[in-house]
């Protein structure tokens, strides 16, 4: 099993027509992702590399019934595309736009969490499902892709796209398969941070294992821990925090994601290490010494492939 | 975060149907002078920084007379608070005040919505308000759909202790704050103190005003509002990152550099995306690197972008060597990146035998990078047969021991 995607999953693109969304659907289609439809206002009637297109996701749905959406279209426009997909009646939406304006953030999440629909991202790069299908851009083409993933044990979430599957790649060349990697996206704000991911991995038998790529600001790797304090998730967490430079840095200075903003003293880095750690988290301090940790957390029961 | 300076932030609170004392914003003595009479009575004289705690920093001066007025204008124009220039002060009424109170509206990140904070302990800097009396600051989520109407804001305001006819002024208030924060499509609007008058007038005193850079271009109107020093940094820009903003801003794909000059660093990151900019950061610290700049760009295909920064950065004095790089990347033809270091180290002519310059590129387009850097004399390729960690342990070792007059062949370089 796996979360979010997997072969069954019918999905819908939105902005297929655009030369990047066009690449990545090729892409999570050669990987195994059944995309049914795509949906381009005013491109309705036309066929993209054999994916029929659409005006509305309400036609696309009419047409051809899916599961998910996943949103190609550039960020001015991504809140609208959003909420007419939560309104068409996906049950999953992956924003990948970097750069949404936050009040257009806010209120994606508040439409999708009114019609009870799944929003990952934004500034999300995809989910994948080794093996089985994959949404958004993460991995690229097969060989890249085969590069950093493969099928095991171990589900991943990060609030960086580069780093999520960079701690992928970190398993996989140690022959330490992935069951669903999802890349939250790195705006403090996301429609699915890992509170909302936790317990779909708690209830996933392949899943054994948990690793966290978390960052300064926000309360994620806060409502992480308290979820396994709470007895809400139970399996192994291994947790990497980015961004103790930021703990010296004058007040005001922010490197990396908008979400990296140290603000009155909550979200900072050591403070989420220290609560992970209390909740029995492995936090590691070298990206590199994650293979050994989930090796351990996997324990005897689990052999190189 | 842009932020706008607090003159023009009140004028749009004003505009908003929120009072705000009655001012003027000015240049120079005379026309703190002047203001000051036109005004009639005591003032306040505030530096126009975008920074926060200004009374503390001296930046905020009482006047009793035009002469007094003029006099705080001389101390305070042409001083540095909080790193910024004044270059403009406020003069402003001086209004009676009978409560401080707190107001600010941002987003949070729990909720993943709007927040309303209310004190009725304001008047003081927030965390201030925190450490002392933190039940003291109430809190109230809105549904961004349902928006902010004054039969929530009454209640609310009712049980953080706001009574009588201030109630109904103080919700008048808040409705309209909301309003605007909405409107701008601001990151934070923040107004503390807002003061209740012996008068029981409700007035903004003083305000801070963030806006979202990325709902900027929705707003032609504000960013008319912004200057040089709005940038949301907490210290004005270095002759080397303005020259990157301008880099930024005039060569698409815009707004997607982020660069930070780090003093006294002498080893130039160049990183692409924001994650692994900052892992990076870190494992710099912990392995004792010095890193002289915190940049990472948006993955994607920006060679000119790119080239015309490697350029500002082969210029800076004070750095002796550069790891630039990504993640392992799926799409972003890593190619095109690697093509613009070859070409800035050519045009710049920086002799990479003297200079480590190592690229940890992998990935889409990672073999014709590698033929690329190949090219390139000198310039050191690695791609995924190394970590980020052991091409950062790389960079340092090897300016090492260019500052020892060694050659950094010396200390496992790569050709």
């Amino acid at each position: 099993m796996s979360i979010l995607v997997d072969e069954t999953t019918r999905v819908v693109v939105a902005g297929i027509t655009g030369w990047q969304a066009r690449a990545h659907t090729g892409f999570m289609r050669k990987y195994g992702t059944n995309v049914v439809a795509g949906v381009v206002p005013g491109r309705a009637g036309e066929d993209c590399d054999g994916v029929p297109v659409f005006d509305s996701f309400a036609a696309a749905l009419h047409d051809h019934p899916a599961d998910a959406a996943v949103l190609f279209v550039p960020a001015a426009a991504a809140a609208e595309s959003a909420i007419e997909a939560a309104g068409a009646g996906v049950g999953m939406i992956l924003v990948c736009a970097e750069g949404v304006p936050q009040h257009d953030v806010a209120r994606m999440i508040a439409h999708a969490r009114r019609a009870g629909v799944r929003l990952v991202g934004p500034n999300s790069q995809g989910v994948i499902s080794p093996g089985r299908a994959k949404m958004g851009g993460t991995g690229g083409d097969l060989p890249v892709t085969n590069l950093l993933f493969r099928r095991g044990p171990v589900g991943v979430l990060s609030r960086s796209g580069g780093m999520g599957s960079e701690t992928c790649w970190l398993l996989t060349r140690e022959g330490i398969g992935q069951s669903t990697y999802v890349s939250v996206g790195g705006d403090a704000m996301v429609g699915a941070p890992f509170s909302e991911l936790m317990p779909l991995f708690q209830a996933d038998p392949e899943t054994k294992c948990v690793v966290l790529f978390g960052e300064p600001g926000s309360n994620a790797e806060e409502d992480a821990a308290r979820m396994m304090n709470d007895g809400d998730f139970t399996k192994p967490v291994v947790a990497f925090i980015a961004g103790m430079v930021n703990e010296s840095a004058p007040q005001g200075v922010s490197f990396g994601h908008a979400a990296a903003i140290i603000e009155r003293g909550e979200g900072s880095p050591a403070r989420k290490k220290a609560l992970l750690k209390e909740a029995g988290a492995v936090v590691v301090e070298d990206m590199r010494e994650i293979p050994d940790a989930v090796r351990d957390a996997l324990g005897a029961g689990f052999s190189r492939p | 975060m842009p932020r706008v300076f607090e003159d023009r932030a009140k004028a749009l609170l004003r505009d908003a149907g929120v009072a705000v004392p009655r001012g003027r914003s000015v240049s120079t003595p005379e026309e703190a002078a002047e203001a000051a009479r036109a005004i009639g009575g005591p003032v306040m004289v505030k530096a126009l920084v975008p920074a926060g705690k200004r009374g503390k920093a001296g930046a905020i001066l009482a006047a009793e007379t035009p002469g007094e007025a003029e006099d705080a204008a001389r101390k305070l124009l042409g001083r540095t608070v909080h790193h910024f220039p004044v270059k403009r002060l406020l003069v402003e009424e001086r209004v009676s005040i009978t409560q401080e109170w707190y107001l600010s509206i941002a987003f949070d990140s729990a909720s993943r919505g709007p927040l309303v904070m209310f004190s009725t302990e304001g008047g003081v800097e927030v965390e201030a308000l925190l450490e002392e009396n933190p039940d003291a600051l109430k809190r109230l989520e809105v549904d961004i759909l349902e928006g902010l109407s004054e039969e929530r804001c009454i209640p609310f305001l009712r049980a953080t202790g706001v009574q009588g006819e201030a109630l109904y002024r103080a919700a008048m208030a808040l409705e309209a704050c909301y309003a605007l924060f909405r409107r701008t499509e601001a990151r934070l609007l923040e107004v503390n103190p807002l003061v209740l008058t012996d008068t029981t007038e409700v007035i903004a005193a003083a305000c801070v005003l963030d806006l979202d850079a990325d709902a900027l271009f929705r707003h032609p109107e504000l960013e008319e509002l912004l200057d040089e020093d709005s940038g949301g940094g907490w210290r004005p820009p270095t002759p080397a990152e303005a020259r990157v903003a301008e880099i930024d801003a005039s060569v698409p794909p815009y707004n997607t550099a982020r660069f930070t000059e780090i003093e006294g660093g002498e080893i130039a990151l160049m990183w692409s995306g924001g994650g692994g900019g900052l892992y990076l950061l870190d494992t710099m610290a912990r392995l004792g690197g010095a890193p002289a700049t915190a940049f990472d760009i948006t993955p994607g295909p920006l060679e000119e972008k790119y080239f015309e920064i490697t350029k500002e950065i082969l210029r800076m004095p004070n750095v002796r060597g550069v790891l630039a790089g990504s993640n392992i990347t799926s799409f972003s033809r890593v190619q095109l990146k690697v093509r613009a270091i070859a070409r800035a180290v050519e045009e710049t002519g920086v002799d990479l035998a003297e200079f480590p310059f190592i690229v940890r590129f992998a990935g889409a387009g990672g073999e014709e990078a590698r033929e690329i850097a190949a090219g390139c004399p000198d310039l050191q390729y690695l791609g995924d047969e190394v970590t980020l960690e052991e091409a950062a342990e790389r960079i340092i070792a090897q300016v090492e021991a260019v500052k020892r007059g060694e050659s950094w062949m010396s200390a496992g370089g790569v050709q």
